[in-house]
């Protein structure tokens, strides 16, 4: 089953899924008419976006939209009164929730603060490669985080798709030659870096756009 | 919802969050659908949701606006939906049906290990299986998803849904590879 995945993965010039919106261009069209991962896609996208909707997909739908709502704190328009109602309510429940908390915890114990409090969230700087390059990178560079145990990288393309991903404890790592060729000319790949300790990440790196403007062959020395 | 693109495009750095956070909420129901159709239950759903939200908020900066925002999105729900779908997936009771079914050799596996160009497979898939048995054999081979998924997300409605498109597929595929041998032609 695993040649087959290899055969049926996309390749350079198939259609990029975002796009399944839009009107296709000829060269898009002709690659449609003979590439089956490409057909595949469009045939699930149709699937997925059509606008009929059963009774249990439009009940499930509002039931997932109320709950996002909810997770990302996004509140529906209420009337004045009620909002004003719901804010000292929620302070209430804040201010006896905080008081049963003092109460019952034990006696503290002074814990030295840790790095991963002061790295939790943060950010850090990549080195390279950054934006526009003139050719294919042979390794991905970033700054040391103090107290790194271990770094994640990960390569996706544009929509998101995975390319590559690696873990190295060194605040560099090499890529594949298979990897390399994916910053093929023209192409716009996307990168990130998170620092870990064990599990917990201690920071992350902005998401960095590269794309190679020249052909990436390299000669050899 | 454009206009809501627009606004974030337009928003300053201390807007950004917001207008990103309303951005996001007028797509809620529509990415709610398609989880729903991708995962088959509500609670799946939701989470699946949500971590496209919180990708799709990490990478807001590489939307270069080439595409529909919502299709941008459709793009991260479908790569996180088959990649949760291969993650969870057990083998299957129809995955060993599938290994029993006698006289079909060359199966596929032996297939693709002989090395075909691409192209050439592409176009004798193309030749040989009618448009529902390639989406069918192209998840299940190429993605991973489980049969039962398929079905689902195809809303298949015959009674052993994507297996019959599988055990037809290879069926086809074993008889067309017979007569290209027969003709002494290679894939």
């Amino acid at each position: 089953m695993s040649d087959w995945k290899e055969e049926l993965a996309p390749v350079p010039g198939c259609i990029e899924i975002a796009r399944f919106s839009e009107e296709l261009n000829e060269a898009e069209r002709a690659h449609l008419e003979t590439c089956v991962r490409c057909q595949t896609e469009l045939a699930l996208f149709r699937e997925i976006d059509r606008e009929e909707t059963s009774a249990e997909e439009t009940e499930a739908t509002e039931w997932i939209a109320g709950e996002l709502r909810r997770r990302n704190n996004v509140v529906a328009f209420r009337p004045k009164r009620m909002r004003v109602l719901y804010a000292v309510a929620a302070a209430l429940v804040m201010v006896i929730g905080i008081g049963s908390f003092m109460q019952m915890r034990e006696p503290s114990i002074d814990v030295a603060i840790n790095d991963t409090a002061n790295y939790r969230s943060a950010r850090f700087d990549v080195i390279a490669p950054i934006g526009d390059i003139a050719q294919a990178p042979n390794e991905l560079r970033w700054n040391v985080v103090p107290s790194a145990t271990r770094y994640h990288v990960e390569v996706v393309e544009v929509d998101m798709t995975h390319v590559w991903s690696g873990d190295t404890t060194q605040s560099h790592i090499a890529l594949r030659a298979d990897v390399i060729a994916q910053f093929a000319p023209g192409k716009s790949l996307l990168w990130d870096v998170k620092a870990f300790r064990g599990n917990d990440v201690l920071a992350s790196s902005e998401t960095q756009t590269v794309r190679v403007s020249v052909p990436s062959v390299r000669k050899d020395p | 919802m454009d206009e809501l693109l627009t606004a974030w495009q337009e928003a300053g750095e201390h807007q950004k969050r917001g207008a990103a956070d309303r951005l996001f909420a007028s797509y809620y129901e529509r990415v709610g659908r398609w989880c729903f159709r991708f995962t088959g239950d509500r609670e799946s759903a939701a989470d699946l949701a949500q971590e496209v939200f919180l990708k799709a908020h990490r990478h807001l900066d590489s939307f270069r606006g080439t595409s529909q925002f919502g299709t941008w999105l459709y793009s991260i729900v479908r790569n996180e939906a088959l990649n949760r779908t291969k993650r969870s997936s057990v083998p299957m009771e129809s995955e060993e049906v599938l290994m029993q079914i006698p006289t079909l050799e060359p199966d596929p596996e032996e297939l693709a290990s002989r090395g075909s160009s691409s192209r050439r497979l592409h176009q004798f898939l193309n030749t040989t299986l009618d448009e529902t048995e390639r989406t069918v054999f192209t998840l299940h081979y190429g993605d991973e998803v489980p049969l039962d998924a398929i079905t689902r997300m195809l809303r298949l409605e015959n009674s052993s849904g994507a297996k019959a498109y599988i055990v037809s597929a290879k069926r086809k595929l074993a008889r067309a590879v017979e007569k290209l041998f027969v003709r002494g032609e290679k894939l």
